[in-house]
This record gives structure tokens, sequence and C-alpha cells, in this order.
């Protein structure tokens, strides 16, 4: 392994344990329902959603109640509970309950529609911490998560040497950026699929790109489609990759089409093979269980609301845009939802999404990201020729598709009298991207002073990540 | 010059370390703690005469001051007395202090009770001494179940939102070792206020210095 990401991923990882460890039990945004997933998963083997349990087990309940979770959650006024007596009387009543209480739990949750993948993979945290109380297998369940930050940054490192070749510093530049981002690493820390989501997807970029600009071959077809039928195990989200893979195949088989016909076959074969091993068990698991295989897409259902292109269009304009006068308002939760949603919640919105950085530090770090964007488009369009345009289009389709997916849902979210469903952590499916923009900037940088400039954005990333913690410790707990 | 990108690495966060140091000595905070109750329902409503205590209120932190949300539907608000006591309502005198009439509707007010000591358990009295009625916030009686809200000495399935405060200030420097204390209640067995110092050591050491490590590997 290259020393560069070998030194990097020791920083991920520590910053990822720290998170870990500083978030408050539940103090994440949908914990809760995450950890009631996986501990009826660990517990009995069984999904949730039977509707004769409640949705915690009585463990769950009873310490969420002793720490004052959900009045906490959400509400900078209340903390946590931390008075020793209090502790102390938990330790006595409910620390360690009789097994039957841990596993009373797996009613309808909100969490209930993922796929079970990630919380499979939870629970060996889970069960390797059995023998301890509850706050211990949290922890424990958080830690095992910390293996996705790690394989994004070296999903990202990968991708940007397929873009850049075999420039350290600019994969650095990419891998840094994806690994040392603060939100990502908190949300990443926490128990949640995001994780797991991002990681997937990172490798599906990079090997999508792998793909096209070296050709389609057994083991990239085969990884791809297996990194996408993952995915589909991870969340109802990466559905949006079946087009960018569609492009992939279609591409890459037509650049194969003088090549023998078994060896097209044995391609093809890999790919359904490895969506039939992922997605395909799933959905027929799902079946026999008498469940869907993913949460169905909003408005797409009996509560569809008609759609009104017209309509739909104003919503796009106003979440990007202000509001023209000739547009009819759309009821969004914020006046700037590009800036309130996405740009705060990829930068920081800690807790409950409630522990925000100052507003004027948003406005810098808005401005910088604009800032790098706007480079790497300079940079790129300075030399047109060397654009690749197989490889931009499944970039631009993998991004369309996503933003596609989550403007669609809040649309029919909101137009059904739901507000909130868009957070800034839902693009970090797209991080290697944003990578990828940073080193591109990095290249308007002569090669000589690229590692201090470099230097800097990491500093920044650092600095970001303790007032980040600073900020959680102050909120929770001061 | 191969060193440079490290150099640039820890002055950034040297400057960060500082940025912080100074914000951290700036920000000077009084609160001690809360009942951990936020304010979504009227708790309680007080005609004059009548009584709501908060009772058997575990005090982590001493306090001077008790902050509750009033209601007073839409007219200058009536004068409460404030107490508090061991335990119970019925109990010992611990503390007491006035909110003089007239604060505005839907509005949070401080009321000075003395010095009551940490490591006891109290109650929070509030009675209405004259004047309109008055609306207490709170919640649900699950927002804290470990302590019962009784009004006109009956229990009611309520809490009230208490914020409890120290007379004097504190920097959030300052309060570091009691947010580590804190905050390694509730955790892991194995995690105590020392692996916050750890973690805190280890951040601005150990983490640099693999970035550092990971751009000097540029230069190879």
């Amino acid at each position: 392994m290259p020393a560069p990401l070998a030194w990097l991923l020791v920083a991920v990882a520590f910053l990822g344990v720290a998170w870990a460890i500083l978030t408050p039990a539940w103090q994440a945004p949908d914990e809760n329902s995450h950890f009631a997933y996986v501990q009826v998963l660990a517990e009995r083997f069984d999904l949730p959603g039977d509707g004769d349990h409640p949705i915690y087990s009585t463990e769950q309940a009873r310490a969420m109640e002793a720490v004052n979770a959900d009045q906490v959650a959400g509400f900078p006024e209340t903390k946590p509970q931390w008075s020793e007596e209090a502790f102390e009387r938990w330790r006595a009543s409910g620390a360690d309950p009789p097994e039957r209480l841990r596993a009373d739990g797996g009613g309808p949750n909100p969490a209930g529609s993922n796929p079970p993948l990630y919380y499979l993979y939870a629970g060996l945290g889970y069960r390797a911490a059995a023998g301890g109380d509850i706050f211990d297998r949290l922890l424990a369940v958080r830690l095992v998560g910390l293996l996705w930050p790690l394989l994004v940054t070296v999903g990202v490192w990968l991708l940007a040497g397929e873009l850049f070749g075999r420039d350290r510093t600019l994969q650095l530049a990419a891998a840094a950026l994806a690994g040392l981002l603060p939100m990502l690493s908190f949300v990443s820390a926490s128990i949640n699929p995001d994780g797991m989501l991002y990681a997937t997807w990172t490798f599906f970029l990079w090997l999508g790109v792998r793909a096209l600009r070296r050709g389609l071959d057994l083991p990239t077809a085969a990884g791809l489609a297996l990194v996408t039928g993952v995915a589909l195990v991870v969340k109802g989200t990466s559905y949006a990759l079946l087009p960018a893979l569609a492009l992939v195949l279609v591409i890459g088989l037509w650049r194969l089409r003088r090549r023998s016909t078994a060896r097209l076959v044995a391609l093809v074969g890999s790919v359904l093979l490895a969506l039939a091993v992922t997605v395909g068990v799933w959905t027929a698991l799902a079946r026999s269980l008498d469940r869907t295989a993913s949460g169905q897409l909003v408005g797409t259902g009996s509560d569809a609301v008609a759609l009104n292109v017209k309509q739909l269009a104003s919503y796009l304009w106003q979440f990007y845009f202000p509001r023209l006068p000739s547009l009819e308002p759309f009821p969004l939760s914020t006046e700037q939802p590009v800036y309130d949603i996405f740009a705060k919640g990829v930068w920081g919105a800690y807790g409950w999404l409630e522990i925000g950085l100052p507003e004027p530090l948003y406005i810098v770090l808005a401005v910088l990201t604009l800032a790098m964007l706007g480079a790497a488009g300079y940079a790129l369009l300075r030399s047109p020729r060397r654009i690749d345009l197989p490889i931009a289009l499944f970039l631009l389709l993998v991004t369309g598709a996503l933003l596609a997916g989550l403007h669609w849902t809040e649309y029919h979210y909101v137009l059904a009298g739901n507000v909130n469903f868009m957070q800034g952590r839902y693009l970090f499916p797209l991080i290697g991207l944003g990578g990828a923009a940073l080193a591109k900037a990095l290249t308007l940088v002569p090669s000589s002073r690229r590692p201090s400039v470099l230097a800097g954005v990491i500093g920044l990333l650092l600095a970001l990540q303790l007032y980040g913690m600073g900020l959680v410790l102050e909120r929770f707990y001061a | 010059m191969r060193r440079r990108p490290e150099l640039v690495l820890w002055a950034s966060l040297a400057l960060a370390v500082v940025v912080l140091v100074v914000v951290g000595l700036a920000t000077v905070r009084d609160d001690a703690f809360t009942l951990g109750v936020t304010p979504g329902v009227v708790a309680a409503v007080l005609y004059p005469g009548d009584r709501a205590c908060q009772e058997l209120i575990d005090v982590p932190e001493d306090f001077s001051e008790v902050e509750l949300q009033l209601g007073t539907f839409r007219r200058a608000g009536a004068p409460l007395e404030i107490s508090v006591h061991d335990r119970a309502g019925a109990g010992p005198v611990l503390g007491r202090g006035r909110l003089p009439g007239g604060y505005p509707d839907v509005s949070r007010q401080r009321v000075a009770v003395g010095e009551v000591a940490a490591g006891q358990r109290v109650a929070v009295c509030a009675e209405s001494v004259g004047g309109p009625k008055v609306a207490i916030y709170g919640n649900a009686g699950a927002a804290a179940p470990d302590s019962p809200l009784r009004l006109r000495g009956r229990r009611v399935n309520r809490d009230l939102t208490l914020v409890f405060y120290e007379a004097d200030g504190r920097s959030l420097i300052a309060e570091v070792p009691a947010m580590f204390d804190r905050a390694s209640l509730f955790r892991a067995g194995w995690i105590g206020p020392w692996t916050y110092w750890l973690l805190a050591l280890a951040a601005v050491t150990l983490v640099p210095f693999a970035l550092g490590r990971a751009l000097r590997g540029l230069s190879r």
C-alpha cells in the first residue's frame, strides 16, 4: 500500500474512533431506529416490522429513558442525563436485564424498509460485545462500522488513480477530502447504513471509470455488478446506480463486440451471477417473507400525487435558486434549501442536525466549495479534448440519477404534507466526485507547490474535525 | 523544503488549536444542568394560590438560579414564588426566590433561589401569589420518569421544563474536566474521563503526525 494512503488511513481510523466514543448514545440521525433493527436481528435473527412488538426492546427503551435520549434529540436546550446517582440507579436496575428484555423489540420501525445487509454486518459488532451492557454493544456496533470510511478513502484513492493516473499528490488530495470530511466521519461513526452505502457507491464509481478507461474485463464487470448488488441490499437509494451500470455494460460490450461470443457470454453471466447472489437472493427472501425488497419509492404507491410537471420544475428551481415572482411558493422547509440543506449539511450538522457551525463559517466554506468546483470546471474545460466522454457521461449519470431520485422523493414527500426529507449527507455517496473535483482543482497549482496547498486543505479539514467534536462536547455536556 | 507541507499542516493545526482555546476561554457559560424536558406542551396552569412541584430532581452540579418557560395568556405575567425543597414539595426548604409580575407571554424567566449544593435530590416548586393564571411549559410525564410532578398536591402525568444555573459563569475551557466526567456516564464500561483526555491528546499529536507522514510520503 502506498505510504501516503496508509498514513491517511491511520488518521481516518483514529478520527472515526474519536467520533464513535464522543457522540452520546442515540444522538445521531435515526440511530435509535437503526440500533433497534440491529438488536432484533442479532438477538432473534428476525427483521423488524412485527406489529405485536414495540419498536424498541425493553432494554433499549429503559436505557434511552435513563439517558434522556428522546428529550435531547434535536433540542439543544436539553441535555442528556449526567447525574451519577441516576447512572447508578440505571446500573442497579436496568444494566443487565434478562435476555428476553433484549429481544422483545422488533415492531414497526422507520428503518425497517431498509434491506438487512448493513444490519447483518453491524450485528457482528453487537454479538462480539454480547456480554456487555447495552452501551458496550452500541459502541461495538459503531466501531465495526468504521470499516466503511476506510473503504471510502481507499475507493476515492483508486478512483483518483483512474482519473488522473498514478499521481500520489492528486490521489491523496481526493482521498483526504473523503476521509477527513468531518460530517462524513460523524455519520460513518454512528449506527447507520449510510457509511456502507458511501463505500459501495465509491467503489462503483471507481470500477465504472476503470471499465470505461481500460475496457470491460471479467473481474471488473463482476466487481461492478457485485458492488451494485451489495449497494442495493444496503439501501434503496442505490437503484439510482442501475442506469450507470447499464451504460458501462452497453459501452463495454459494444467495444468487445468483435471478441469471441464465449467471452461476452462469460462477462454477461458474471454480471448476472453477481446481481443474483446479492439483490436476487434478498428479493427472493423478501418475497418469501412477504416483505418489500426495499422501501417503495415515494410517489409510486397508492398515495401518489398526480405529477404536475410545471410544479415539479418550480420546486426544483426553488430548491437551487431564489424564487421568481412568477412562481407559486413551494412549501420547502427553508428559504435557501441548496445552502441550508446541502452546504450546511455537508459541512457540519451534528447530533440530530441541531448542532451547527457559526453562520459566517458556513458562508466561508460554501464559498470555498464553489471556488473548488469552479476551479475544477475551469481545469477540465481548459483541455476539452482530454475529457473522456463515456466517463463524463457515466459520472453525470450517477450524479443525475441520485439527485433525480432525491428530488423526486422530496417533491412527493412534501406534497404529502411532510417536511424535512432532504439531508446534506444524502450527497455523500458522491464523495468520490467531490474528492476528484478537489484533485482537479489542484492541477491549476504548479506541481512543486501542490503538496503545500494540499497540506493547507488537510489542515483545514483537521481543524474542522476538532471544532466539530468540540461543538458536540459543548452541546451535550457543557 | 521537503518538509514544507508538514510545516504548513502543523502551522494550520496550531492556529486552529489557538483559535479553539481563545474561543473556549472567551465563551463563558453559567448553565449548571437541566431536567432534560423540552418545552413541548403546557404542563401546569397555576391560578392564584396554586402550587406545582417537580420532585426528586437529581442535582449533579451546584446551582443558584432556576429557569422556567412561562405563558401568560397574552397578559402581563403574574408573580410567582419559587422554592427548592429537599426531595419533595413537603420537604425542608433549601432555597427560595420570587419572580416579579409583568413578564411577557411565552418567555423564559430565571429566578435566583440561593445556593443549592450538588449531590442531593430536590423538588422545585412554583406557586402563584396573585394575578392572572400562568402556564408552565414542559412535556409528558415520560420526559423525566424519575421525577414526578405534583399540581395542587396531586401527581400529574407531566414534567416541567427546568434549567438550573450557577451563580458564577465558567469558561468552556475551565469546564472541560467536568464535561469529560459527564461524557463518561452511560457509555461502554471501559470508558472513563481518561479516555477523552487521551483522545484529545492524540487528536492534536497522533493525527497530525500521521497526516504529516502522508504528506512526506509524496516526496519519495
